[in-house]
């Protein structure tokens, strides 16, 4: 039997830039919420912004789920 | 021997296996969240017992060969893979011991190699089948987690501020989601891994039909022995696996899981099968690498690396020398399972020597087998902490006496001197200096002042303290009874830890 080298390769690349993506966001959504200096939370549309990007985290976590359980596909 | 009865042995062997898969592997999804505090210990591997449970019974599309073409399937009979389990187990127990994260899988597929070795000679075996789905893996899994884990860990700490309580939680947050998802992972993987087995071994005793489903009580069983394995904790591995390999924060544990539960996914997807705990060894290196190179510890590393090499071969030899035993009929059988009793009571006994459990299992880096770890520990049996300011115990003042973890509270109960203010003496309870500020606590201007010659140590047993009816104010009421004492150095003791 011989080694699925295509599969070894999408496997490393899918792996590398799906954890750089996802942590990228969190740092996205991170940055938007931290509030400025001397303000105790951030205003406007960071706040809207960072939490948005945040609702994009958890449909990554419940495509995540659907790829995980045979069931759904 | 009857079949039933060999049955009966090899699902019972198969769900210890299946439990002992489960302590092995609960460090892969909560170890970084143990060590970084996102998780209390005993809360995390109740999680992941939970999720564990869920992935086992998620699906039941078993993997219908159990070697995965590793050895020719048409070969195994059950004394092999009772052989094989039994071989997987010991390799699990001794890498458990000595606090090494390893492959079950990779046990479990090296016994049952050496079984069918010698049961049906070398022809049974596919090398390059072994080199592909074994040695490759074992290469490629660390190698691609690390790399994602290190890239991860430097986009985190852009965004991350240490001052920022918000950050903090957010990375928190988002690493017991990571958590629990590699968690759930693990449960739909190896779960099922064990039921494939079961129900392999059912339909070879002829209890059950060829091609058909697993039984309720199968996957029912196979779920609860890896949650219940998961849940006991593995401590020994946790430790190693969040504190020994590098220091890691709440970023670096957020990195680590989600390159873990990333690579996890891809693999499964792709159809090129990683193990979780090489990938998620190699996302914590990777996470150690990505903030302070200089903290990762390769001896941890290259021991772990060691014991990946020799998970196969160990393995196998066990499961050769099972198998061969196995073969002489119920003497070997009975044999076999009693040098599997004594060998997992022995390695329960060793590990007694230097205990890990959910209490300490942050306190060190590091595993030990031989040799007292305990001797280090800064904590005594009151709670109270050994500080370096601590003095020696009092002349007459034994360990279990009360008193033996307030050294600290003597210094602050001292009696103070009378104030005198134009010659003339001021009762304690009276302000010497009305209308200015009360001077400060002792301790405080202690650090001002020079230091006081130390006071020659007095013998409390044999010179009690007077006693308040004896005093002529309230403050030369010096020394309240010892068990007052003992909860005012407990305090103090969580103070100066926090002055620490």
């Amino acid at each position: 039997m011989g080694i699925d080298w295509w599969a070894l390769v999408q496997v490393s690349v899918v792996t590398i830039v799906g954890a750089m993506a996802i942590v990228s966001l969190m740092s996205l959504a991170n940055w938007l919420l931290v509030p400025p200096d001397g303000a105790s939370q951030a205003v406007g549309w960071r706040r809207f912004s960072g939490y948005g990007v945040i609702g994009l985290m958890g449909l990554i976590v419940a495509f995540g789920i659907y790829l995980l359980v045979p069931y759904f596909h | 021997m009857p079949i039933e009865a060999m049955v009966v042995v090899v699902v019972i062997t198969a769900l210890v296996f299946d439990f002992t898969n489960g302590f092995h592997d609960s460090a892969n999804a909560m170890a970084t969240a143990v060590a970084t505090g996102a998780y209390k210990p005993k809360r995390a591997v109740l999680l992941a017992a939970v999720m564990n449970l869920v992935g086992a019974c998620l699906s039941t599309e078993v993997a219908l060969t159990i070697s995965h073409g590793i050895v020719d399937d048409s070969l195994v009979t059950v004394e092999m893979v009772f052989a094989g389990l039994v071989g997987a187990i010991l390799w699990n127990l001794v890498t458990w011991l000595l606090g090494l994260p390893s492959s079950s899988s990779h046990a479990m597929f090296g016994g049952l190699v050496g079984a069918v070795v010698v049961m049906a000679g070398v022809s049974g075996i596919h090398p390059g089948v072994i080199l592909s789905k074994i040695l490759l893996p074992a290469l490629v899994a660390p190698v691609v987690a690390g790399l994602a884990s290190y890239g991860a860990t430097k986009i985190a700490y852009r965004s991350f501020r240490d001052s920022s309580k918000g950050s903090k939680k957010r990375f928190r947050t988002g690493q017991r989601a990571s958590s629990l998802m590699v968690a759930l992972a693990h449960g739909t993987s190896d779960g099922q891994k064990t039921m494939g087995v079961i129900t392999l071994v059912l339909v070879a005793g002829g209890m059950q039909a060829p091609g058909t489903a697993p039984h309720w009580w199968v996957i029912g069983a196979a779920g609860l022995a890896i949650a219940a394995g998961t849940y006991s904790g593995g401590w020994r591995i946790m430790r190693t696996m969040g504190k020994g390999m590098a220091d890691i924060e709440g970023p670096q544990g957020f990195a680590a899981e989600t390159s873990a539960m990333a690579a996890i996914l891809a693999s499964s997807h792709f159809g090129f099968g990683l193990s979780t705990t090489h990938v998620v060894s190699g996302a914590v290196m990777g996470t150690g690498l990505g903030r302070t190179p200089d903290q990762v510890r390769w001896n941890t590393a290259g021991r772990m690396a060691l014991g990946w090499l020799l998970t196969l071969p160990a393995s196998a030899l066990v499961g050769a020398g099972a198998a061969l035993l196995a073969h002489q009929g119920v003497w070997g059988f009975g044999l076999v399972v009693a040098i599997l009793v004594a060998a997992a009571g022995a390695i329960k006994i060793i590990s007694q020597r230097n205990h890990v459990s959910p209490d300490n299992v942050n306190d060190d880096h590091e595993v030990r087998v031989f040799g007292r770890a305990d001797k280090a520990a800064p904590v005594t049996t009151q709670g109270a902490l050994a500080t370096p300011l601590a003095p020696s115990l009092p002349k007459g003042i034994t360990a279990e006496h009360p008193l033996a973890a307030t050294p600290l509270v003597l210094t602050r109960l001292k009696q103070p001197k009378r104030k005198k203010v134009k010659g003339k003496h001021v009762p304690l309870d009276q302000d010497p200096l009305p209308g200015l500020a009360p001077p400060p606590d002792p301790i405080e201007r202690s650090d001002d002042l020079p230091p006081e010659p130390a006071a020659p140590p007095r013998d409390l047993a044999a010179d009690p303290a007077p006693s308040p009816s004896n005093s002529t104010g309230p403050a030369s009421a010096a020394v309240p009874p010892a068990s007052d004492l003992t909860v005012k150095a407990e305090r103090t003791g969580a103070d100066l830890a926090r002055e620490d």
